[in-house]
């Protein structure tokens, strides 16, 4: 497959802050993030690390109160989303960004079946009658390989299993050809070969449509499977963004390392896996300089200091640490 | 198993439309046969209706003839359920105030369903500012006990049909509104809200296709409810001498009356007291056959 060079969608500076009764939850606090036309970006870090708050920002669908996008800009093919209106935004949501849930079983309406949900997807973007719409819906189940679409098309949701709601949610999410895909844990709930399956799907809809792809996801194996590209999350910062093999060859910053050190691995034979000491830090108060530092194996006195910036290592190969001698004193 | 969709009157009506709503029609009416309580409730329901309607054709006698001759007489063939203190015959009468109980219970429970509903929608969907001021206003009428409310309409209005409707009305809205409320706060959370919303629908579409349809099973199941509670307040407020004037047939009007002759006379009360109590039992089995019905996730 041939990798386009023009960025699709460009994040730029995103903050996001939750404003609650303890004080004000930073949980996207300046990401950066740039994804191609055809690429395929997983988006890495532990549970509550703002990986599903990015992807809430940039369809705009972050829950006012309590939270606000502070500051920051989202292109998308050249628009900034964050200066669109209500209205245009509804153009963009769907159409040109769709996005996949985690839970397929709560994502479908229970009082509908199948087929009207795709129909209604459909038929708000591109118009056209109800019978064509009812038409596009089978034929978009048949493409992402549901077993007898004429069937599907008529049942409810309750009635189908875990692994083929989410097909129709990618089936939805696909339904009016989106240039960007933004699939938050897809593979969460179900079980592994189902995984396989959904994962298979994904991949093969982005050769065949070049559908760019922000895959949100805490599973290393998941990532290497589906993405060509990876950043690493913590605490509201992208903290090294690099294409996959890179990243999980010679990862640069130490919760990287320490993140594939903690997950398990076939090629290699261990009783116990490493875990990281610590948990995720409070984002109301997070710790000054690199927000990592409590919880280091290898902190320099100036990681309590400064925040260390993201920095080109070569090769797109990005870094936000000060341990790799340069780190990137701003 | 074989259905016989063809014979189902009203069926043509929804054949014409798209294949689906029919399909769903057809899949609720085949889950509603299945409940047995339910279908009596209906059964009951319909009577009730037809009653209503063609009371001029069923009643043996004008519930308004008196004939002073022929005071609280025992049960004849000329009059199945005996006369009254003035000589009307009582079948009659109970024929007749069906129209009354239909009007004021599913008058006012359709109209503050309507409003409550809107209102729970608004505060629930909307919430912050819009949900706090919609729910004082509601809680001001709530405050009031349901009686005292209507007594005091009623004195401001004076009794009739109309008065008698609109202080049921307004008593049942806050209900309404707060069951709606409730679940649309549940709803929204929902994630096939987020999923909707971030397919690009937006909020009016979301109101109407995403979030009525889920709250339809619990307004049916209060309405049907307070369909019963509102035919109790009528009967209430008659047997105070509050509601509707003599010439009518209220069956709580009749209940009361009939209380001076409670000893020598027990059909008097009996009558109509039994039909109150058919008619509240057929509204509340009736709806929860329909909650049943409605629920996809009950199917089988």
């Amino acid at each position: 497959m041939v990798m386009g060079t023009d960025a699709i969608l460009r994040i730029a500076d995103l903050r996001t802050h939750f404003f609650t009764d303890n004080g004000e939850v930073k949980a996207v606090d300046g990401v950066n993030l740039t994804i191609h036309k055809g690429e395929s970006l997983g988006l890495v870090g532990e549970s509550g690390c703002g990986k599903t708050v990015t992807a809430y920002s940039t369809l705009r669908l972050v829950p006012n109160p309590p939270g606000r996008i502070i500051s920051g800009q989202i292109h998308f093919k050249g628009r900034d989303l964050l200066k669109l209106s209500e209205k245009e935004m509804r153009g963009v949501r769907g159409k040109e960004i769709a996005m996949v849930f985690q839970e397929p079983a709560s994502s479908l309406n229970p009082s509908f079946t199948i087929g009207n949900q795709i129909r209604e997807v459909i038929q708000f973007h591109q118009g056209g009658s109800r019978v064509e719409a009812r038409k596009k819906a089978i034929e978009i189940l048949d493409a992402v390989r549901i077993p007898d679409p004429m069937r599907i098309v008529d049942q409810y949701p309750h009635e189908l299993s875990g692994g083929m709601l989410q097909r129709v949610m990618i089936a939805i999410a696909i339904s009016c050809k989106p240039d960007l895909l933004i699939c938050d844990e897809p593979t969460t709930a179900l079980d592994v070969s189902m995984q396989a399956q959904v994962i298979n799907l994904l991949n093969d809809l982005r050769q065949e449509r070049g559908t760019s792809l922000l895959f949100i996801t805490h599973d290393l194996g998941v990532l290497s499977w589906v993405c060509t590209h990876a950043a690493v999350m913590y605490a509201g910062n992208i903290i090294e963004q690099a294409d996959i093999r890179t990243l999980v060859k010679n990862p640069k910053h130490p919760y990287t390392s320490a993140l594939i050190g903690a997950s398990p691995r076939l090629d290699r034979d261990c009783q116990v896996l490493d875990s990281i000491r610590g948990s995720v830090p409070n984002l109301i108060n997070p710790p000054r300089g690199c927000k990592f530092h409590p919880r280091c194996d290898r902190v320099l006195p100036i990681c309590t200091e400064q925040t260390p910036q993201l920095k080109e290592k070569g090769d797109g190969h990005r870094v936000a640490c000060f341990v790799d001698g340069e780190g990137g004193a701003a | 198993m074989i259905h016989g969709y063809g014979t189902i009157p009203g069926h043509q009506e929804s054949e014409g439309q798209s294949h689906e709503q029919g399909g769903a029609l057809r899949e609720f009416y085949r889950r509603f046969k299945k409940q047995r309580l339910g279908v009596t409730g209906a059964i009951i329901v319909v009577i009730l209706f037809l009653a209503a309607v063609f009371a001029p054709f069923l009643a043996p006698c004008d519930p308004q003839r008196v004939d002073l001759s022929n005071t609280l007489a025992p049960l004849s063939l000329k009059h199945p359920l005996g006369t009254d203190h003035l000589g009307r015959d009582l079948l009659s009468r109970v024929i007749y105030g069906t129209r009354i109980v239909l009007i004021v219970g599913i008058g006012s429970v359709a109209i503050s369903a309507f409003f409550g509903g809107l209102a729970g929608l608004c505060a629930g969907y909307f919430g912050k500012t819009a949900d706090g001021m919609i729910m004082r206003c509601l809680d001001v009428v709530w405050a009031f006990p349901p009686i005292l409310l209507a007594l005091a309409l009623l004195a401001v209005r004076g009794a009739s049909l109309s008065t008698v409707v609109l202080s049921i009305t307004l008593v049942g809205i806050p209900g309404h509104a707060r069951i709606v409320r409730g679940s649309v706060l549940s709803i929204k959370e929902k994630t096939y809200i987020m999923a909707a919303r971030a397919s690009g629908i937006g909020h009016r579409r979301i109101l109407i296709n995403h979030i009525l349809p889920n709250i339809v099973a619990p307004v049916i199941v209060v309405s049907t409810l307070s369909i019963a509670i509102c035919i109790m307040i009528e009967a209430t407020l008659s047997f105070l001498g509050l509601g509707m004037r003599p010439p009518n047939d209220s069956w709580g009007f009749m209940v009361s009356e009939g209380q001076k002759y409670l000893r020598t006379y027990p059909y008097y009360s009996l009558f109509p007291g039994i039909m109150i109590m058919v008619v509240v039992f057929a509204f509340n089995v009736f709806g929860d056959g329909l909650r049943d019905a409605w629920d996809p996730k009950l199917k089988t």
